[in-house]
């Protein structure tokens, strides 16, 4: 007892420890696991096969290809009116390569007449490029989805807008989501309007756009497209509330980011950053994810949905004390052009951070593009600091406006040890594409820069690209000024 | 006896034999080697070459350290813009998120690559105490290496090479079986008779190493010739990892026995005709994965006019899938030759 008071003096008498500033505990559970059950939406159960409607289909299918008018229309009905107990056989009819194409086309018109989430899971299963070989397949599959009311299927539609190569696919995929109020397909369907490979499929491409922009009440598809992608002030967009199937298949997207292979993640990463603003709900609850995969690219995923992102702002911004998605969420932070975070960014390119933060803030500065932070962004171009956080600031500073120091620096990229050539040379040609519009030097120095390698037709090899860098670098030297 | 004397000589005892064995010790002990350096942060491979300078050089000239700065990968990945390339060619440390997993990407020092720490630094407050896994302790030193039995370990490789499946395809083989692992042909014992392994790190860009992985063959079977490639040295498929890799065989009849392709004296040799091809394509490419297994061989008949006589037979490799003429491609231009065999009746 005397010893224990001996010690409480002694410890009330004695300085006390210096600490360091609480920062409150990130909070982390299994978000993915509860989101999910809580859905709790029963799997999709195809009817199994009856022999006697495979019999009708095969009887029935080649009739209405045949018919016209009423007739047609009767046998249409006799089908459709099966509902989907009829959807095993008028699949198979659709995938056997052994029937008319014509025959397998009514089969595929009548699945999209049925509007049933079954109909629509059998037509998305249809678009998918490493299954359905079958290009028209895959067109008339979104064509026909465009049909149906079920929405779960939007995330594995606009997974196939990273990998679709055929026209026609990439023109009805776009009209069958944006029928759900998602205008992803908007970036296809735009490259198609001016490099199409031909005058009809511009002008079609261009009539799409016009048509879905009109129809989501936009006087025209640019206005669509940059209220899609910037932050709709307007409210301007029309929105659609997701069902709990197409919730539980967005939260399946989000689980998928745990993955090993980073294929399949990164098709989750572009469905998620691809889907309607709503996704940014659960997403900023997926960043409480104890799964550390799953918070970190949950941060990259709101980084590349960009200013559509910014509900996500606050939560980003307290997730800079996670050590391990602090990188991920300052980066995003500045791509989804939170403001609010800048001084904390700011703050986070001390020389006392961990460097691959320090890296991060400094990215994250650069999205932001704040006048505020340019002396900040000057000072890290100091000889003293890591090369790879002076080319950060110098690629953040130049990307603002024409900056001799930062310049200079990337020049000097082009060949150091250590640095990220690939990325300085980039920053730099579209520096002086930037500047030759109202330079005449830089204009000069543009078809310099773009003189050097020229021979080169192919891929460079390295060797080739460091010739071609260094030769570049000289066109920065004190003298070539 | 008062119980208080019996702990008091209990004590006593416990003291007197620890002062024998630390007496005991101070004879003993070996003598240190070097006296120990303070452990540092290291945030850059470049202070690795401090110490390490050989094999820093080796890694600089590696593929590894080429990760991120090689054009080709820019091209494939589209300057990265494919993020999903990101996390292997600039990978934080394998020990970060555990052997077997996969890496996280890296938003520092982007330029390295697949760098020192990126194979060997230990996460902060790890269990040995160590900063970096290496194959033996040096407690000393100021990175504070200790030995990591796994780091030479096929599966350590597995968080980015089996994102292409090649691990798997690796356990898939006798090599496997037999325990041979990546490192035995990826990261032979250095040439030089120093201690430790290879950090160029051969593999898919070294024709050299692609040769040992083939052999070509032609047999006659009735009046036509069979070309034969057997993968006889690769632990994993052939080619493998990168889907633009590609191993194509080609024919024409000879125009000169003895002379060397691309180079006959004498007649004109006719153009190269394509006869296969092995490779495991995009998912947009509506064609079949033909990568060839370890161990296995594929059999490809030659057809055509002028298939029957004397022909020669060529295995060509390249890291780009696309032909710039796919209607006339010209594998001695665009490809790299692995073997070449003539045919004569």
């Amino acid at each position: 007892m005397k010893r224990a008071l001996a010690l409480l003096v002694l410890a009330g008498c004695s300085d006390p420890a210096p600490q360091a500033p609480r920062v409150p505990p990130y909070e982390l559970r299994s978000v993915w696991a509860a989101e999910y059950a809580k859905l709790a939406v029963p799997p999709l159960q195809q009817p199994k096969a009856d022999p006697e409607l495979t019999a009708l289909v095969g009887g029935l299918v080649p009739t209405i290809a045949g018919s016209t008018g009423k007739a047609r229309e009767l046998a249409v009905r006799d089908i459709t009116g099966l509902g989907i107990q009829v959807l095993p056989a008028l699949s198979a009819f659709a995938d056997d390569a052994a029937q008319p194409e014509g025959q397998r086309l009514v089969a595929l018109d009548l699945i999209g007449a049925i509007d049933a989430p079954e109909c629509a899971e059998a037509l998305a299963q249809r678009i998918d490029i490493r299954t359905t070989r079958e290009a028209w397949v895959r067109a008339q599959s979104c064509y026909q989805l465009t049909r149906q009311s079920s929405d779960h299927w939007l995330p594995i539609g606009i997974q196939q807008l990273k990998y679709e190569s055929d026209s026609q696919t990439v023109l009805w995929l776009a009209a069958a989501l944006a029928k759900h109020a998602n205008f992803a397909g908007f970036d296809g369907l735009r490259v198609l309007a001016v490099e199409g490979r031909d005058d009809a499929l511009r002008a079609e491409a261009y009539g799409m756009l016009t048509r879905l922009a009109q129809e989501a009440g936009f006087a025209d598809a640019n206005q669509l497209y940059l209220a899609w992608y910037g932050q709709d002030p307007e409210r301007k967009l029309p929105h659609r509330a997701p069902s709990p199937r197409l919730r539980a298949a967005v939260w399946q997207r989000i689980g998928a980011l745990a993955d090993f292979n980073l294929r399949l993640v990164d098709d989750a990463r572009f469905a998620l950053s691809r889907s309607a603003d709503w996704v940014v709900e659960p997403l900023i609850a997926a960043l409480r994810e104890e799964q550390p995969f799953v918070r970190i690219h949950v941060a990259q995923t709101l980084e590349r949905l960009g200013p559509r992102a910014q509900p996500a702002c606050e939560a980003l911004r307290a997730a800079l004390v996670e050590p391990r998605m602090a990188p991920a969420s300052a980066v995003a932070l500045g791509a989804i052009g939170c403001g609010a975070a800048r001084a904390e960014l700011e703050q986070l390119t001390a020389a006392s951070v961990d460097p691959e933060l320090r890296s991060a803030a400094v990215a994250g500065l650069g999205h932001l593009g704040a006048p505020e932070s340019v002396p900040l962004l000057e000072r890290l171009l100091a000889p003293g600091e890591p090369l790879d956080l002076r080319q950060a600031a110098a690629q953040a500073l130049l990307a603002r406006a024409a900056h001799p120091g930062a310049t200079a620096l990337l020049a000097e990229c082009l060949t150091a040890l250590g640095a990220d050539a690939g990325a300085a040379e980039s920053a730099l040609e579209a520096a002086l594409t930037r500047d030759a519009a109202a330079d005449e030097a830089a204009k000069a120095r543009l078809e310099a820069w773009q003189a050097c390698g020229k021979e080169i037709v192919d891929t460079p090899t390295v060797e080739q690209a460091a010739v071609r860098r260094k030769a570049r670098q000289a066109l920065f030297a004190p003298a070539a000024k | 006896m008062k119980p208080g004397a019996a702990r008091i000589r209990q004590a006593l005892g416990v003291a007197a034999l620890a002062l024998g064995a630390l007496a005991l010790w101070s004879v003993l002990k070996p003598p240190a080697a070097a006296p120990a350096q303070p452990a540092r942060p290291f945030t850059s491979s470049q202070q690795c070459a401090e110490c390490h300078a050989d094999v820093f050089a080796e890694w600089s000239n590696s593929w590894h350290a080429l990760s991120w700065n090689d054009p080709e990968v820019r091209a494939l990945s589209n300057d990265f813009a494919n993020q999903d390339c990101i996390d292997c060619h600039a990978p934080r440390p394998v020990f970060e998120t555990g052997i077997g997993n996969r890496v996280l990407p890296r938003n520092a020092r982007r330029g390295e690559g697949v760098d020192c720490i990126s194979c060997h630094m230990l996460p902060e407050g790890h269990i040995s105490g160590g900063l970096m896994a290496g194959t033996r302790d040096t407690p000393g030193a100021a990175c504070r290496p200790v030995a990591v039995r796994d780091i030479g370990s096929s599966v350590f490789c597995a968080a980015c090479h089996d994102q292409h499946d090649t691990y798997k395809q690796w356990k898939a083989t006798d090599y496997a079986a037999q325990g041979i692992g990546c490192i035995d042909c990826h990261m032979p014992p250095r040439k030089d008779g120093k201690p430790g392994r290879d950090h160029t790190m051969i593999g898919g860009h070294s024709i050299e190493l692609v040769r040992t992985a083939v052999a070509l063959r032609g047999v006659r079977e009735g009046s036509r010739w069979i070309a034969e490639v057997e993968n006889v040295g690769a632990g994993h498929h052939f080619p493998t990892e990168e889907r633009s890799r590609a191993g194509d065989v080609f024919w024409r009849p000879l125009a000169q026995p003895g002379a060397s392709a691309g180079a006959s004296a004498g007649a004109t040799p006719g153009a190269w005709r394509h006869a296969y091809r092995f490779r495991s394509p995009y998912r947009h490419e509506p064609l079949p994965d033909t990568l060839l297994p370890a161990h296995q061989t594929q059999r490809i008949p030659i057809e055509g006019e002028g298939s029957a006589g004397a022909i020669e037979v060529a295995l060509f490799y390249s890291l780009k899938p696309y032909w710039a003429d796919p209607e006339h491609p010209d594998p001695e231009r665009e490809a790299q030759l692995v073997h070449r065999v003539e045919l004569v009746p």
